[in-house]
This record gives C-alpha cells, structure tokens and sequence, in this order.
C-alpha cells in the first residue's frame, strides 16, 4: 500500500454537569458509579473487571436485547481529579481486541481523555479522542471515503458531464 | 443514537450504504468509478477476483443505491450515486453521537444521586 497522509480524525465535545468535578470524576473512577451510568439505556451493562489505575483495565460486556458486545478501557494517565487518559477498543468475550461489531469500520482502539474542571458548582467536562493503531486498511477506508465525498461535492459531476458528453459522443 | 447502533447490528441483509462499504472490494469500485462511471469490463479489469464476482459486488452497490447502471449502447456504465455516502457518517460522527448519549446518562446519574444524597440530609 502507497504511503499517504491520512487526515486526522479526531473528536472533542465539551459539556457542563450540574454537579460537583469531585463527583463526575467519581462517575469514572468508582466503579459502583460507573456501572450505575454507563452503557446506552434499554442496555444491560456488566462489569466484568475494573481496575481504575494507570496500567488498569475496566472489561464490560453490554447486552441490547441479546446483542452482546464487550468492550475494555485500558487506562494510561490518571490525575485526580481532573484528567482521565485511557484507550477503549471492543473486545472478544475473553477481552482481546477485536474488530468493531457494526459493519463499519471504526478504529481498533481510541485514544479518549477527559479534562475536568469546576466553576460555581457546575463541572466542565472536555472529552478529546482519536483512533490510534487503526489498521492500513481501516486508515485507508477512512481517507478513501473522504476522497470520493470531497471529490463528489466538489466538481467531480463537471467532470462526470464532461467526461459522458466524451464517451457518448 | 440508539436506534441506529441496533441498525448496525442487525444481522439480516441489510443493503444500505453501510452494507455498501463493508467490503473492501465495493470500496474499491466505489473509489475507481468516483472520479468517472466506467463499464463493467474496465472495473473487472481492476480486480484479480473474477468478472462475475464483480459483477455481484456491483449488484450489491446498486441493491445499496449506491451504483446506477446505464445502458448506453452496447455498454452498460456503472455511475457511483455520491449522495449516498451522505448517509455514512464519520467515524467522528458515529463517535460524537456514543459519547453525547453516555454523557446524557451521566447527567441523568448526577441528577439522580444528588437528588437523593438531598433528600437524605
């Protein structure tokens, strides 16, 4: 495979919480919280393992219905209370890394980190990700995708007509 | 966010844009014929799998709407319909929507225990 810049993906989103930094932080890092929050609802989340420390791994399974999956944290940097590092990725039931359940590809493993600061009682929440150790192929498939979108809505049916008005005439 | 996981997931045959581009070869089409529509003969020529096997992936692309084929002559040319792809968000979109629906939780959780830790006091 050629060697090519791939564009970046990467995601932030900031929310506030009505809450006290001590308490969202809490949300990760205890794990009666965390299991009492996460996981879409109408799912049934179990943790498997939770281990809340830099080296540490949390493993959940996540049951939607009877569409299991399992995903794990491996948690890299810690720093109560303000910052969560940790690489999340799905897993087989045994907790090895596995590809994403969906269709799609997504990234084998995704670099999260949460920032957390609080002002007059309200806590500041910055989530920053981005997929790390994607394979060739799924680096591919996201560059490839981004081509033929921008190619597409950026003059590509110009040359589309020209190139038709050539073959047929 | 939910509701479209489970769409994901769901196992029968689906043909969508996601069924599109979950094979690496219907990417490829996908790719050759972006930039020009070509006849199948000059996408078969691309691929070391066989012409029928092609021609299958290109069935699948159109079942998708995500290929037009077009008779022109004695040629049928395979145009990519791009619009589709809007349906495919980014892996950040996907991942946008998981993060702000477990920080929608979250909320809820927040609310909840300080609403008892309250009402304990």
């Amino acid at each position: 495979m050629e060697n090519q810049v791939t564009p970046k993906a990467e995601l932030k989103i900031v929310r506030q919480f009505k809450a006290p930094q001590s308490l969202v932080y809490n949300a990760f890092a205890s794990r009666e919280a965390f299991a009492a929050w996460w996981g879409p609802a109408g799912s049934t989340l179990t943790v498997l393992s939770f281990d809340f420390r830099e080296g540490g791994r949390t493993h959940y399974k996540l049951d939607n219905n009877g569409l299991l999956m399992w995903a794990l944290f491996r948690y890299q940097k810690i720093h109560q209370p303000d910052s969560i590092e940790f690489l999340s990725s799905f897993t087989d039931p045994e907790g090895n890394i596995s590809s994403s359940p969906f269709p799609i590809d997504f990234p084998l493993e995704v670099h999260n980190r949460i920032a957390l600061s609080e002002t007059n009682g309200i806590t500041t929440l910055t989530l920053h990700a981005e997929p790390v150790n994607a394979t060739p192929e799924q680096e591919k498939t996201f560059a490839d995708l981004n081509a033929s979108m921008n190619q597409g809505y950026e003059g590509t049916w110009g040359q589309l007509d020209t190139y038709l008005a050539e073959v047929q005439g | 966010m939910r509701k479209q996981i489970l769409t994901y997931m769901s196992v029968e045959a689906r043909r969508d844009v996601f069924q599109a581009i979950a094979d690496p070869t219907r990417r490829q089409i996908i790719n050759l014929i972006a930039y020009q529509s070509m006849n199948l003969n000059a996408i078969a020529e691309n691929f070391s799998i066989s012409r029928p096997a092609v021609s299958q992936h290109i069935k699948i692309l159109m079942e998708c709407g995500m290929v037009m084929v077009r008779q022109e002559g004695r040629e049928r040319y395979c145009e990519a319909k791009l619009d589709a792809l809007k349906e495919v968000s980014t892996w950040v979109d996907q991942y946008r929507q998981f993060w702000n629906t477990q920080f929608d939780s979250l909320d809820h959780y927040l609310n909840r225990i300080q609403n008892n830790n309250q009402s304990d006091q």
